[in-house]
C-alpha cells in the first residue's frame, strides 16, 4: 500500500498489482445553513489485499468521516467528491441499489457501539441469518446454521443457546464479538472497523484486538481500522496513516512510523501519548487546539501548532514526499 | 497536621433493584463492598479497575454525593458527619471533585466565572471577591480571563472546559482532589496539556489527588500509590511502581499485560485474561476473582482472601490466597506470581 505522489505525474515506473481499494484525491464537505464543514480533504489511500490499514487521528481529524465514505454512510448534506475504487467499481457513482447488495457483502463494517448496531428487539441469530439471506439466498435455517458457525469463528461459548439472545442480554465483549460475526456473515473482502474496541474495558480490548488480528490472517481479508489510541494502532495495523485536518498527514509501514515518525504532528501526538517510560517527565504536548473544521487553510492546517513552522508553511500545501519505501508524509521540514 | 488525610473504613454501598407489582427490592447491586484505604497527605492515589468495579461509586461516596450503607469515612481525623467530627458541607469545602464530562458538569445557563465564583460565594465570600478569585484562577488553569471569563460552556473546547472545572474545584482552595477519569475524553494531545496542568498545580497548591481512571499508562505517570478494585473490591494497593512491576494479585497482573504494546515489533500475543468480569448483583463466592484466575483452587471457592495491611508504610498488599503461606492455596506469590 502507498499513497500516490500526485505531483510525480507518471504512475508507469512500477507495475504493481491492483489494490483492493484505491482511493484518490477524497474530498467531503457537510454542507450546513450557517457553515460548510470540510471534514476529508484529499485522500489518497491504496490498501493491497489481506493488509490491516490503521488510520490514526484525534476527534474531527476525518478518520470516521473516511471510512464512513467507502460504505457511502454520510447523510444527506454531505457532499463527495474523488474516488473510491473497489474490485473496479467506483464506489462514488454506485446506485443506492448497488450499494446495498455492496454493504455487508464485500464490505462491512463494525461499530464503536454494538448495541446501536443490533437492532434490540430481534434475537441475534436471526438478524446474522437474515444478512445472510439478503446477500447470499439461502434459506432462513442455512442461515441460522451459518450464524452459529460464525458465533463458533469469534469464539462465543456456548455458541447456539446465545444465538437466540437479544442484543442487551449480551456482555460488552460479547456484543462485539456477535457484531464481529455479523460483519463476517458473508466473507467480505474489506472489513471497516471504527473505533471497535474504544468502549470496553482494557482487558476484553485485548481479546478483541487479537480475534481481529486472528480472523483477518486466517480469512485474508483486509481491514480498515480507525482509531484514536496509539497503543491500538500499533497492536492491530501492519501499514499505520495519521491524519490531521482531514488529510493523511504521514504514512508507511507501522515500525517506521511509530519508532521514526517524520511529520511534527506524528511527532508530537507520539510524544503526549503517555506510556511506560514517561513517569517522572514532562509531558512534551502539542500546544493549542484542533483547527476549526469550518475554515479551509491556504498552507498547512498543522502551521499553527507546528513546533517546526517555515515562513511558507502558511500559504502553501505540503507535498507528499518519500522517506524510504516504507513512508511518506507530508511537511516542508522533510 | 496527620500525615493522613484521608481514611475510609469498611466502607459499603448496595444499589438496590427495584421490581414486580409491590416494587420491592428483587436483588442489590454490590457496589463497593467494604473497602479500606487511606490516603497520604500530598500524595497523588490511582484507582483503577474495569467498568462498574466500583471506583467511581467510591469516589462519590467519598464525597457524600451519594449516602453509604455501612462505614466511615475520615477526613483529616475527624469522622465525616459524626458527631464530633466534621460535616459534610466542611469536608466538601476541603475535598472537591472533577467529573468526566466537563460539558454536564458545567451550568449551561451561567458564564465559566460565575461557575467558578459560585462556590465561594455559597460559602460566604463576597461577590467581587469571588469574581477576583475566579479571574485568577482562570489564568492558573491557562485560560485568558479577558478572552474566557464571559464565555459559556458551549462556546469552549473539551479541553478548555476541562480547565475550567479544574477552576472551579480550586475556588473554594480545597486540600483534596478527586479527578473521576477527568481526562478520559479529551484528545491525546489536549489529555497531555491538562496532565501537565495538574502537575504544575499539585505542587504549587499542595494538593492531594485521588486520581481514579481506566487508562493504566495516565495512572502510572501520575500516582504515587494505587489501589486496584475489581468487583467492589480491593485486590490489591501498594506504590505504584511496585504494584505495575511485581503484581502480587492476579487480577492485577492480568490488567497491566492488557495494556496495548506501545511497539509494533513487542505486539501482545496471548489474552492475558478471558471474559468479562462477573455480574456485580451476585457475585462469585470467596474470592471474587477465582471464576477467570488461573490459579483458583478449591479454597478460593470457600473462603474470601482478605487485604491485610492498608497502613501507608507497607509498600504493597494483595488480597489474594497465595499471598498467605496457612490459606491452604498450593502455590505462592511470595517470589512473585507463579507462570
Amino acid at each position: 500500500m502507498s499513497i500516490q505522489n500526485k505531483n510525480s505525474g507518471n504512475k508507469k515506473t512500477v507495475k504493481r498489482k491492483e489494490p483492493l481499494i484505491s482511493i484518490e484525491n477524497l474530498e467531503v464537505k457537510f454542507i450546513n445553513q450557517d457553515a460548510t464543514i470540510h471534514a476529508v480533504n484529499g485522500v489518497d489511500i491504496n490498501l493491497d489485499k489481506g493488509k490491516v490499514l490503521t488510520i490514526l487521528g484525534e476527534s474531527g481529524s476525518g478518520k470516521s468521516v473516511t471510512m464512513r465514505s467507502i460504505l457511502r454512510l454520510l447523510p444527506p448534506k454531505a457532499s463527495l467528491s474523488g474516488s473510491i475504487v473497489l474490485d473496479g467499481k467506483n464506489i462514488i457513482d454506485m446506485s443506492q441499489d448497488q450499494l446495498s447488495s455492496m454493504r455487508g457483502h464485500e464490505v462491512s463494517m463494525i461499530f464503536q457501539e454494538p448495541m446501536v448496531a443490533f437492532d434490540p428487539v430481534y434475537k441475534v441469530g436471526s438478524q446474522i441469518a437474515e444478512t445472510v439471506v439478503r446477500h447470499l439466498g439461502t434459506s432462513f435455517n442455512e442461515g441460522l446454521a451459518r450464524a452459529k458457525e460464525l458465533f463458533d469463528l469469534v469464539q462465543i461459548p456456548s455458541a447456539k443457546s446465545r444465538l437466540s439472545a437479544y442484543p442487551h442480554e449480551l456482555s460488552g465483549g460479547m456484543r462485539q464479538r456477535a457484531m464481529i460475526a455479523l460483519a463476517l456473515a458473508c466473507s467480505p473482502k474489506l472489513l471497516l472497523a471504527d473505533e471497535p474496541t474504544t468502549a470496553l474495558d482494557a482487558t476484553v480490548q485485548i481479546q478483541i484486538l487479537l480475534l481481529l488480528r486472528e480472523l483477518q490472517r486466517e480469512l485474508g481479508m483486509s481491514i480498515i481500522f480507525v482509531t484514536h489510541d496509539v497503543g491500538v494502532a500499533t497492536e492491530i495495523a501492519d501499514e499505520l496513516a495519521v491524519m490531521y485536518a482531514g488529510k493523511i498527514v504521514e504514512i508507511g509501514n507501522v515500525n517506521n512510523v511509530i519508532k521514526k515518525p517524520a511529520h511534527p504532528y506524528t511527532r508530537g501526538l507520539l510524544s503526549s501519548t503517555v506510556n511506560s517510560e514517561s513517569k517522572g517527565k514532562r509531558l512534551e504536548v502539542i500546544g493549542g487546539s484542533p483547527p476549526d473544521m469550518s475554515k479551509l487553510f491556504e498552507g498547512c492546517a498543522f502551521s499553527p501548532r507546528c513546533n517546526k513552522v517555515l515562513e511558507h508553511c502558511w500559504g502553501q500545501k505540503p507535498t507528499v514526499k518519500s522517506l524510504s519505501i516504507n513512508q511518506r508524509a507530508s511537511c516542508f521540514n522533510i | 497536621m496527620s500525615e493522613t488525610i484521608l481514611e475510609v473504613q469498611k466502607l459499603k454501598k448496595y444499589f438496590p433493584i427495584k421490581g414486580g407489582i409491590l416494587n420491592q427490592t428483587t436483588a442489590e447491586v454490590q457496589a463497593v463492598d467494604v473497602i479500606d484505604f487511606v490516603v497520604a497527605r500530598g500524595e497523588t492515589l490511582g484507582i483503577v479497575g474495569e467498568s462498574g468495579c466500583g471506583k467511581s461509586t467510591t469516589a462519590r461516596l467519598l464525597m457524600q454525593l451519594i449516602k453509604h450503607d455501612d462505614g466511615e469515612i475520615i477526613f483529616d481525623g475527624y469522622a465525616v458527619g459524626k458527631s464530633g467530627g466534621i460535616t459534610t458541607r466542611e469536608m466538601r469545602k476541603r475535598m472537591q471533585m472533577v467529573f468526566q464530562d466537563s460539558y454536564s458538569s458545567l451550568n449551561p445557563r451561567l458564564p465559566v466565572e460565575s461557575s467558578i465564583a459560585f462556590g465561594p460565594i455559597v460559602h460566604g465570600v463576597n461577590k467581587s471577591a469571588a469574581q477576583k478569585k475566579a479571574r485568577d484562577l482562570l489564568i492558573k488553569v491557562g485560560l485568558n480571563p479577558e478572552l474566557f471569563s464571559r464565555r459559556y460552556p458551549h462556546e469552549l473546547s473539551g479541553g478548555q472546559r476541562q480547565r475550567v472545572n479544574i477552576a472551579r474545584a480550586l475556588a473554594l482552595e480545597p486540600e483534596v482532589l478527586i479527578l473521576d477519569e477527568a481526562v478520559s475524553a479529551l484528545d491525546k494531545s489536549v489529555e497531555a496539556q491538562v496532565l501537565n496542568l495538574l502537575m504544575d498545580l499539585k505542587a504549587e497548591f499542595k494538593l492531594t489527588f485521588i486520581f481514579i481512571s481506566h487508562d493504566l499508562n495516565v495512572v502510572h505517570y501520575i500516582s504515587d500509590r494505587v489501589l486496584v478494585m475489581y468487583l467492589g473490591r480491593v485486590v490489591e494497593i501498594g506504590d505504584v511502581s511496585a504494584v505495575y512491576n511485581y503484581p502480587k494479585h492476579p487480577y492485577t497482573r492480568a490488567l497491566i499485560s492488557a495494556m496495548p504494546s506501545m511497539d509494533p515489533k513487542k505486539r501482545t500475543e496471548a489474552v492475558p485474561l478471558v471474559g468479562d468480569p462477573p455480574n456485580p448483583i451476585s457475585p462469585p463466592s470467596g474470592c471474587r476473582f477465582r471464576t477467570r484466575c488461573p490459579f483458583s483452587e478449591d479454597i478460593c471457592a470457600i473462603k474470601e482472601p482478605i487485604l491485610i495491611h492498608t497502613d501507608l508504610k507497607k509498600r504493597q498488599s494483595s488480597a489474594c490466597h497465595m499471598g498467605d503461606p496457612d490459606s491452604g492455596h498450593s502455590r505462592t506469590n511470595l517470589n512473585g506470581l507463579p507462570k
